[in-house]
């Protein structure tokens, strides 16, 4: 509890308002299960990076290069853990950056566009994924003298069980306790993760934005600096909409900035009640 | 001496920020609190929606209506918007009420983590080193508001200041790593 609150303490140092544009606004929850949850947001991750044409899943039809030559990552992991993750980076990693070394050739603003909005999309799994794998390390450390006494459901490392290159990875449900390689019928059966308050937060956030577009961005840093950002999406849109869009991510920028302030506020107070405790009574 | 309307009136702000407490407890347990606010054009249904988060991180989603003609319908999504805005306002309202109860939490900690520490140092053999023990708080008290206003300024700014030094002396030394990488 201790290191969450001091987690989201130092989240607070900045503010970040993001406006998102998005079909199918039916109002989905986010499962109560975050093993489910973790393996929503990496299904929707590997989904893009197969129709970006930057991996594809071991034993299913595709093929391994791309009209280029670019050699697509695999695929093998199943369910939603720290190993899955970093696959999941990696493929990520390498499509951006094949994606980038393509800007040169493109022919029309258009598509050169395109190809930004995908890269940004792929930074955004592969800075998402960093995360998520922040937070199994974390939880290895949390284990670290369990995983040490080879406990039941606590195994360190990897274990591919002898399977072949054109095969998936079994299930890890060796190491099920502080990790989430396994099956979504595993993740049904087995005990939920025990996370942290700022573990869920990043969660959650990653669950709400997964692979939808921005259309806006504000972050303000805790010294005053407001960086905005416009997507081209924004600013192709139809005036009226635009307007409409601008003035919903205007009054949550202000009501966020205000609620932001008195949270503040309340640390201060409290840390200055604290202070004052030291000098006597109040 | 407090009046029972004080003392009612107390009892409710306290209550709504049981509430607003009761709405943070359990965005600890979901990663934030949802504003959801349907609506239907022309049969389908569409949603606003915002998640305010913890460390007061927002993210809305605006509907995408697709294959409407919007321009028929601009003034209703303007009007929904705006009821949707209302209900995203009274949930900062409501988190903001959250105040009154974390200081009445904090301030009986500190009372009892404070009382904890008197009873301890207490010497009940030589009442007066314990006389003098007691006189700290007391004295301190009397300067306590002066020593805050001057330093709570003072430390602010100097903390920015670090900040700024930190941040052009680590831009200095890249430069110069960069330098020697290239030479």
């Amino acid at each position: 509890m201790e290191n969450s609150l001091k987690s989201l303490a130092s989240e607070l140092l900045t503010l970040e308002v993001n406006t998102i544009f998005k079909e199918n606004t039916t109002g989905a929850k986010m499962p109560i299960n975050k093993r489910i949850a973790l393996r929503d947001i990496i299904e929707r991750y590997r989904k893009v990076l197969i129709e970006y044409g930057v991996a594809y899943r071991v034993g299913q039809p595709n093929e391994s290069t791309d009209k280029q030559g670019y050699n697509k990552a695999v695929l093998r992991n199943i369910g939603a853990g720290e190993y899955s993750y970093i696959e999941v980076k990696h493929a990520a990693q390498g499509g951006k950056e094949y994606y980038e070394s393509l800007q040169s050739k493109m022919q029309t603003d258009e598509d050169l566009e395109y190809l930004k909005n995908r890269i940004q999309m792929l930074y955004r799994i592969e800075r998402q994924s960093s995360g998520m794998i922040g937070l199994f390390k974390n939880q290895r450390q949390k284990y670290q003298s369990e995983i040490k006494a080879n406990k039941e459901g606590f195994d360190d490392s990897f274990n591919d069980k002898g399977s072949a290159s054109d095969q998936m990875y079994p299930s890890q449900f060796g190491s099920h306790r502080w990790n989430n390689d396994i099956t979504l019928a595993e993740m049904n059966q087995v005990e939920p993760l025990e996370l942290e308050t700022d573990q869920i937060t990043a969660i959650r956030k990653a669950w709400e934005l997964g692979t939808q577009q921005v259309l806006l961005q504000t972050v303000v840093q805790i010294d005053g600096d407001v960086t905005s950002y416009l997507t081209p999406k924004f600013v192709h849109m139809p005036a009226d909409l635009r307007t409409m869009v601008m003035n919903f991510h205007q009054s949550s920028t202000n009501e966020a900035t205000t609620h932001w302030s008195s949270l503040f506020k309340v640390l201060a107070d409290l840390t200055g009640q604290a202070f004052s405790s030291l000098f006597g009574k109040k | 001496m407090i009046t029972s309307k004080q003392a009612e009136e107390q009892l409710q702000s306290l209550k709504a920020s049981k509430e607003a407490a009761q709405l943070i407890w359990n965005s600890f347990e979901e990663g934030g609190i949802t504003i959801h606010t349907p609506f239907e054009l022309n049969g389908t249904s569409h949603a606003f929606t915002t998640l305010i988060q913890l460390d007061a991180d927002v993210i809305n989603y605006f509907p995408d209506v697709g294959g409407e003609d919007l321009t028929k319908y601009t003034r209703k999504m303007g009007n929904i918007a705006q009821r949707h805005w209302y209900e995203v306002e009274f949930a900062f309202y409501k988190l903001g009420s959250s105040r009154k109860l974390w200081y009445l939490l904090s301030d009986v900690i500190l009372w009892v983590s404070n009382a904890i520490t008197l009873l301890y140092v207490v010497d009940f053999n030589n009442i007066l080193v314990s006389l003098g023990w007691f006189s700290i708080p007391f004295i301190t008290a009397f300067f306590r508001k002066k020593v805050l206003k001057f330093l709570s300024p003072k430390l602010l700014r100097l903390s920015f200041d670090i900040k700024k030094i930190g941040e052009w002396l680590f831009k200095k030394l890249q430069k110069e790593e960069l330098k020697k990488s290239d030479v």
